[in-house]
């Protein structure tokens, strides 16, 4: 066991913080303080094309570096150090590109990728329904196929980005006879495609992230779809487990920032034995979530996939994010009432982070019979054709 | 010992609910949040033509007479539908001083103005010492320095004031306001007395009478804030299926509804033991301090799992549920939240035999 750099990590990262520490305030002195808009975001991101940073973890021939796990973390701190970690196109690099370059044809993957890296397309996620949220192998968004097409009906809804995006990937029913996990297909879907309706919603904190998707005889090429037909429920596994491990290694952007909490409690109860302890309950949350992190590292470069983790890594991020919110805008005294950004900011996300990317409930039994091996909950369509189940009557 | 209500309280309540359950409707509350000074006066209105705004005034000035447990009754149901009218602000922070505390003169100036629903008060009053500091200039009062975050000043006659150790009646008009807007999408003032005059109201037990009151309006609010948003928890996760079967059949569900339901009710019944004290003119002040603690770590509690038993439409704001969560934060965070509390009762506690 190690927890330090080896010589070779010790190098990725020197050369990382160097390239940040040159590049980084240069784009900032021209953009200011967060929050960044798209286009803040994607310059940004071009500059780490330009760079070769782009995104790192993917292989060198789709234009990444070919980093494994541990530089990627190594890389993702060094983004971290200087508040350059960014969210910029999450569902495309987080989701999309991982799942493309996994099960994806090559033409597939000429098509995307490199216009992924070099910020041309931002993505979002078609796979939430009114009907199939936690179930979510229950949707019922139908795709016929029509020769070298296929055509789909149906609603999505909460699909972050979706006002921005040029792209979608879509899990559809193709078979509503066969049981509801094997009757799904996965597709590629051009958001400016006739009959694509995208209605933005707004949210507790007055933004609109997300948004209701209407789809009416859209026309998808065959040539979109990822996987067989039968296949859209494995290839969604695979974005989902990247969803997941995305959202809990992207600490930077999604929890109120722990210096930031301790600067508030330094300047205004530095000895207050109460705030004090919670201050540290909450650092100490931050440090499991590092180990967390190197785990699920430790546990890739091994060659295996990461289950259970991910979803601990979910559920420890949701409640560090939480817990550091609602701390930080108790420290703030009545100041914490007022609009703004800070943690009043982060207590109206404080509740996404426990519902998107599949809910603690939803985490929480993964765990309970995956890994521990406890029966399994009580599943009345079970093996049932999608057709028969309560959900499609 | 017997804790119902009486047949005239349970009247009020009834007749709240049914003028807020009638006006206030999704759509309503949606127009209204959108207008610039977010206060419903059609509601405020008909509120007025029922009496209930004259539910703690004396009869002589019109109103019914009625004491703080019919006034939190009234700011139950206020909670209870969001309902966006400074009923908190005018009853609890305006009236209550005047009638207890102010002149024959200024009672007159004021109350049947507030009955009628024509006048509306305010309060600054700070969760602990006061940055506005109060002189004598002859036989006149004058006030200087910073309120901060005070509600409902944009619609508001007059400021009740806490200065220096005392209490002072305002009028708004002599008073410099800036503007905020808090995370509920309310407006705060932070209200800046350069040298104005006032009127004397009370000493410093004025201050702590009214502190008092102030704490329980808002832990009444607070109970028909959470008790609301539990209610539509229930309703959501009992129609709402998922794997072929209700959301509320899951055992994780149910186990967490049901420690909200406990939650709303120690918030309502500490609200109504520290009630019943200070209409009987007990000491209440450990009461009032343990129900304002339960009101601001149950609620935050109840809220939180409310909106996440609704997934994603919790956060959407087509759906009435953010009101809720909102209100319910600002609600914890006036007057100190549970920490603050808890600190003074740990006050009260080391420090009797
Ligand atoms: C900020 C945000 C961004 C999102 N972005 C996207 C996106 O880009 N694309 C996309 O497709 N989707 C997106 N989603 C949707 C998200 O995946 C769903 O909200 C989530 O899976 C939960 O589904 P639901 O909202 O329908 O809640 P439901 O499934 O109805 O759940 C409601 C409640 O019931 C509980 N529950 C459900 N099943 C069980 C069970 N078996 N046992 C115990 N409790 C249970 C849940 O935990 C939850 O508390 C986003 C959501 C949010 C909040």
């Amino acid at each position: 066991m190690d927890f330090n750099d080896s010589a070779e990590e010790a190098r990725v990262r020197a050369e990382a913080r160097a390239w940040l520490e040159e590049s980084f305030p240069v784009w900032r002195s021209e953009n200011g303080d967060p929050p960044y808009t798209t286009e803040q975001a994607r310059s940004w991101h071009r500059a780490l094309a330009a760079g070769d940073y782009g995104a790192p973890h993917w292989p060198v021939e789709y234009g990444g570096r070919g980093y494994g796990p541990v530089e990627s973390a190594i890389w993702a701190e060094e983004k971290a150090r200087v508040g350059a970690n960014i969210v910029f196109n999450m569902v495309g690099f987080g989701m999309a590109g991982p799942t493309i370059i996994a099960h994806g044809t090559e033409e597939q993957k000429q098509r995307h990728i490199r216009a992924m890296l070099n910020g041309n397309e931002i993505w979002c996620q078609l796979f939430s329904e009114p009907g199939a949220g936690s179930d979510l192998a229950s949707l019922a968004t139908r795709a016929f196929r029509d020769g070298d097409e296929w055509i789909v009906n149906g609603q999505k809804v909460w699909s972050s980005q979706a006002d921005e995006a040029d792209y979608g990937i879509l899990l559809a029913r193709f078979d509503p006879d066969k049981p509801k996990h094997e009757g799904l297909a996965y597709f590629i879907v051009d958001m400016h495609t006739p009959g694509v309706e995208v209605r933005p919603l707004r949210q507790i904190d007055g933004d609109a992230h997300f948004s209701e998707v209407f789809l009416s005889d859209v026309r998808v090429p065959d040539a979109n779809r990822i996987g067989e037909p039968g296949d859209g429920w494995r290839v969604a596994t695979t974005t989902l487990m990247h969803e997941r491990m995305s959202i809990g290694t992207s600490t930077g952007g999604y929890t109120f920032p722990f210096v930031k909490l301790a600067e508030i409690a330094r300047s205004r109860y530095a000895l207050d034995p109460v705030v004090r302890d919670n201050l540290a309950r909450v650092y100490t949350q931050e440090r499991i979530l590092d180990f967390l992190n190197k785990r699920i590292l430790s546990k890739l470069r091994r060659g295996e996939i990461p289950t259970a983790e991910g979803s601990i890594l979910k559920l420890a991020i949701a409640n560090l994010s939480s817990d550091a919110a609602l701390l930080g805008v108790h420290l703030l005294g009545p100041d914490g009432a007022l609009a703004g950004e800070g943690p009043q900011q982060h207590f109206l996300w404080e509740r996404s982070l426990h519902i998107g990317g599949g809910t603690d409930e939803i985490q929480r039994n993964v765990i309970a019979e995956r890994v521990l091996g406890l029966p399994r909950e009580a599943r009345p369509d079970k093996g049932l054709p999608f057709s028969q189940t309560r959900t499609a009557g | 010992m017997n804790l119902a209500l009486t047949e005239e309280q349970d009247a009020v309540r009834g007749l709240a609910r049914q003028i807020f359950d009638g006006r206030l409707t999704a759509d309503r509350l949606k127009e209204i949040a959108a207008t610039e000074d977010a206060f419903d006066r059609a509601l405020w209105e008909e509120l007025a033509r029922a009496n209930l705004l004259g539910i703690a005034v004396s009869e002589e000035f019109g109103g019914s007479g009625h004491g703080i447990i019919e006034l939190c009754l009234l700011l139950e149901e206020v909670g209870r539908a969001v309902a966006p009218v400074p009923a908190f602000e005018a009853l609890v922070l305006g009236a209550l001083p005047l009638s207890q505390f102010g002149t024959p003169e200024q009672k007159t100036r004021y109350l049947p103005g507030v009955v009628e629903g024509k006048i509306i008060l305010t309060g600054a009053l700070p969760e602990d010492e006061s940055s506005v500091t109060a002189r004598r200039d002859g036989a006149a009062w004058v006030l200087d320095g910073l309120a901060f975050g005070v509600p409902a000043v944009h619609l508001a006659s007059a400021i009740v004031v806490v200065a220096s150790n005392a209490l002072f009646l305002v009028d708004v008009a002599s008073v410099s306001t800036a503007r905020n807007v808090v995370t509920s999408h309310e407006l705060r003032f932070d209200v800046s007395f350069g040298g104005v005059s006032a009127e004397l109201l009370g000493e410093a037990t004025a201050i702590a009478w009214l502190r008092e009151r102030g704490l329980l309006g808002l832990c009444a609010m607070q109970t028909g804030v959470a008790e609301k948003a539990l209610r539509l928890t229930a309703e959501y996760t009992s129609s709402r299926e998922q794997f072929g079967r209700p959301l509320g059949s899951f055992q994780a569900v149910q186990q967490r509804v049901a420690d909200c339901y406990i939650d709303v009710e120690a918030m309502r019944w500490t609200m109504w033991q520290a009630a019943w004290r200070v209409s009987e003119g007990f000491e209440a002040t450990e009461e009032v301090l343990i129900a304002k603690f339960w009101a601001s770590e149950a609620g935050q509690r109840v809220l939180s799992a409310a909106m996440h038993l609704h997934g994603g439409i919790g956060v959407d704001v087509s759906y009435p549920l953010h009101r809720y969560t909102l209100w319910a934060k600002q609600i914890e965070l006036t007057l100190g939240g549970a920490a603050a509390q808890l600190e003074k009762l740990g006050d009260v506690m080391a420090t009797c035999d």
